[in-house]
């Protein structure tokens, strides 16, 4: 059972083509890991499922309704953490809650103390002061507090110290786990989906080369090449950067 | 329901963000009104509602430019409007809000304004609460237009310095044409106080809106079209070349408002902005302006009669008031001039001091100060334009108005400019005399009298006499009739006479002539011979020619020599050799309670 797909999505700036008929499928329940290099489309791909970014032509499937484009009702279902955080700095932590809380009807507030004590972040201080990793968590908690149906994180580790990013996975894991959400993640680090995620899509030159378990990523690398992988990311290399291999 | 939240936490957001900043620019342009206060006295103007909100729509690009750039131009240039994105409302909403914020917070700042400058203008300027209206309607019309079109360009990223810099540079290239700015942005934008649009008060509303609606869908469609991902992709990080278009912008604003010269000073045009409803307001005049010379010249006059010592430097005079029980002065010490206003009350029981002050300030002024309903668009057609310098007056815009303004049509108005540019402006006054037969007739028969009678004042003043003599030359190329514009002066005259002899005093013709006479070697005189005995008051003027360009050397006629009997001569000191014209005048200031100018044209031997 899938929560989100996309039919034939092609995007492009300008000349510039960036997806070319990706067919993407999140599965309900799971954690789904993006990979692919910079610049592959992935920021792209979710700022179209965000509906922050409508694509030139395909379908999205989300909440038993096929769109062009995500509308409002439907963004209210999807928990969003982008890679850099832009939020107004000149907000307290509390405040930003209070404002982002105003969009979303399923908005938890009670959680959203809970997530912040959990993460250690004050909810009096201002967001300006906030590191780049607080920031990070700060966003984790504003997504969650909307309780998704789909949790959206762009890079959420890419930046961050270690501790902080303990922290991120230990939560995704978490949320993922126990409370059975849904998560689509991007990222270029192979560690962090073999660490937590269920599924795999492997984004190169606008289109999936592959998806489906993470645990056959390596085998599906190894028919395709022809060559003798060990792990994934020998498999991510010989995937999309098979000149390094 | 969710609507109304996201639209209210977006409103809460943008108020909380830039508070602020409002405040603030509503504190920086409170003091225009004060400056404009300075402007009005310290400038000769004399209407502190058009110079003040003059300045108003100076201000009032500042305060958009400030709003907008807070609410769109900051979130891009921040990132913020990322953030914003990637919640569940739409580009549309967002926009729309930043819109509704951005309107609301232009108008808190700039509306308090308008009623102070109105609060305070009332010391001087009586105004009708309708005519507030108006005005208020029209300033509110304007700043819609200005933070409409300031917020589409504002999501034109980069490039909207280059779209600043072309709107502002058509200003000045266009502005030659004739009525374009009547119908371009910046006409719904800052020309409202013009004369034209204030004599036809709601004239201008349809220009205005339509500059808000074309700028609130440009602005709307800009910032949602494809989940408004134009702006987002048209930002950038401001560069030099962003800053010195920038600049540029500005300079050329500067040069704009040389172009609308009116703009934020104290301005003649004040007081004939003021509607006809306000008609019992007759002049308010600063001491050194003209108008301030005049009032105390006929003060001066005054004081001949009622023995009242009145020294007033801006008066406001009702129509047809007593001026006896002078009251109600009001000081403002402002530069230690002595600025006085006076209220006239209490009925009329001198209906000829009365008009010893309408006729000093009518021929000083030439007559553009009298609204009255049925015979103030003559005084204004033609006395406006004979007796004040016509400089960079719009004509053709003032006779549009002043045509609406009575109920006529465009070309029922003498087109002044064009016989000035035709016939020189000299000539022109003469010309213009003819015309008022017809437009005498124009207004009907049975107001003839009121017609001569209102507009032989003006437009044969004293100074204007030297325009009627050029026209009697037969030198002068203008073909111009001098005797039939003498026949035509005379006809209206007793036809006015015939109607309301109660009103218009009969001046008999005279004939006779008038010839140079040699007197001792070097010198010439002026003789005169008439039929008849001359009236009170009457004056031999002479002027002398330049020679070789057939002009009065001076301003005024050197010699002007009492006419006590039907023959004489008068002694000019003229050398013999130099050319003179000579005029007897009548001219009786007080004939049966009326005041009465008349002249005749004698015949050279």
């Amino acid at each position: 059972m899938t929560v989100l797909k996309t039919h034939d999505i092609y995007f492009a700036y300008g000349r510039h083509k960036v997806l070319n008929g990706l067919d993407l499928v999140v599965p309900r329940g799971e954690v789904y890991g993006f990979l692919g290099r910079n610049g592959a489309g992935k920021t792209t791909t979710l700022q179209i499922l965000l509906g922050i970014l409508v694509p030139g032509s395909g379908t999205l499937d989300f909440g038993g309704k096929t769109v062009r484009r995500m509308s409002p009702s439907l963004k209210q279902r999807i928990g969003y953490v982008s890679q850099s955080q832009h939020f107004y700095e000149w907000m307290k932590v509390k405040r930003l809650a209070s404002f982002v809380s105003g969009f979303y009807p399923m908005w938890s507030q009670k959680d959203f103390n809970r997530l912040i004590q959990d993460l250690s972040i004050d909810a009096n201080q201002k967001v300006g002061t906030l590191s780049g990793g607080t920031k990070m968590k700060l966003a984790m908690a504003l997504a969650l507090a909307t309780q998704p149906e789909l949790l959206v994180l762009d890079e959420p580790t890419a930046g961050v110290d270690p501790i902080a990013r303990r922290e991120i996975l230990d939560l995704l894991r978490k949320v993922a786990k126990d409370e059975g959400k849904t998560v689509l993640f991007s990222t270029h680090h192979i560690d962090e989906v073999e660490e937590i995620g269920d599924n795999v899509g492997v984004l190169h030159e606008g289109e999936l080369v592959y998806q489906d378990r993470v645990d056959g990523l390596v085998a599906f690398a190894r028919e395709k090449t022809g060559k003798s992988i060990e792990d994934l990311e020998g498999a991510f290399l010989a995937l999309v950067a098979s000149d390094l291999t | 329901m969710t609507l109304l939240r996201s639209s209210a936490a977006l409103v809460l957001k943008e108020i909380q963000h830039h508070i602020g900043t409002f405040i603030g620019l509503g504190i920086l342009t409170l003091p225009s009104v004060f400056l404009a206060l300075v402007l009005t006295l310290g400038t000769g103007g004399v209407s502190f509602v058009a110079s003040a909100t003059g300045l108003i729509y100076y201000w009032i690009p500042v305060v958009v430019f400030g709003v907008i750039r807070r609410l769109v131009v900051l979130e891009h240039e921040e990132g913020t409007h990322k953030f914003l994105a990637s919640l569940p409302p739409p580009a549309w909403l967002r926009a729309s809000v930043k819109w509704v914020v951005g309107q609301v917070a232009v108008a808190a700042i700039a509306l308090p304004m308008f009623f102070i400058v109105v609060g305070l203008a009332s010391l001087r300027e009586i105004v009708s609460i309708f005519w507030v209206f108006q005005l208020f309607t029209q300033v509110s019309l304007v700043i819609m237009g200005w933070t409409a079109v300031t917020f589409a360009v504002a999501h034109l990223g980069r490039f909207r310095h280059w779209v600043w810099l072309g709107l502002m540079a058509s200003l000045v290239l266009f502005d030659e044409i004739p009525h374009w700015q009547q119908y371009t942005w910046f006409a719904a934008l800052a020309e409202p106080t013009d004369a034209y649009r204030h004599h036809v008060p709601w004239a201008g509303l349809a220009t205005s809106a339509v500059w808000i609606v074309a700028g609130t869908t440009v602005g709307l469609w800009l910032a949602s079209f494809r989940g408004g991902q134009l702006p987002v992709v048209w930002y950038r990080t401001s560069s030099a070349l962003d800053r010195v278009l920038g600049a540029s912008v500005i300079i050329l604003w500067m040069l704009v408002a040389e172009v609308y010269p009116e703009m934020g000073a104290g301005s003649l045009y004040g007081w004939e902005t003021l509607p006809e409803v306000a008609e019992g307001v007759h002049v308010a005049s600063d001491v050194l302006h003209p108008w301030g010379i005049a009032v105390g010249t006929a003060q001066d006059r005054l004081y001949g009669f009622t023995k009242d010592e009145v020294r007033s430097r801006i008066v406001l005079i009702p129509e047809a008031a007593d001026v006896r029980p002078l009251a109600s002065p009001v000081r403002i010490d402002l530069w230690d001039r002595d600025q006085v206003i006076f209220r006239v009350k209490g009925p009329v029981d001198s209906a000829g001091v009365a008009r010893i002050i309408r006729g000093e300030l009518e021929q000083r002024s030439a007559g553009a100060l009298v609204h009255a309903t049925d015979r103030g668009w003559l005084r204004d057609g033609i006395g406006l334009y004979v007796s004040e310098p016509l400089g960079d007056r719009k004509w053709s815009e003032r006779r549009a108005a002043y045509a609406i303004s009575y109920g006529l049509k465009r070309d029922d108005l003498l087109d002044w400019e064009g016989i000035l540019d035709t016939w020189g402006e000299d000539v022109a006054s003469g010309i213009g005399a003819v015309g008022i037969r017809e437009w005498a007739q124009l207004a009907g028969e049975d107001k003839a009298g009121a017609v001569v009678q209102d507009v032989l004042m003006p437009v044969l003043p004293e100074d204007s006499t030297a325009a009627w003599r050029m026209a009697e030359m037969p030198s002068q190329p203008a073909g111009v009739s001098a005797d039939d514009l003498a026949d035509a002066w005379w006809m209206a005259l007793q036809q006015a006479h015939d109607r309301r002899s109660d009103e218009v005093f009969g001046v008999p013709r005279l004939q006779g002539t008038v010839q140079l006479v040699p007197a001792e070697a070097s010198n010439v005189d002026v003789g005169w011979r008439l039929n008849g005995s001359p009236p009170d008051g009457a004056e031999l003027v002479v002027w002398p020619i330049a020679p070789l360009r057939l002009q009065p050397v001076y301003g005024a006629p050197v010699w002007i020599l009492p006419v006590n009997d039907n023959r004489g001569v008068g002694p000019t000191w003229a050398p013999a050799d130099s050319q003179v014209r000579a005029t007897v005048r009548v001219w009786s200031e007080l004939l049966q309670g009326h005041v009465v100018m008349g002249w005749q044209r004698l015949e050279e031997p």
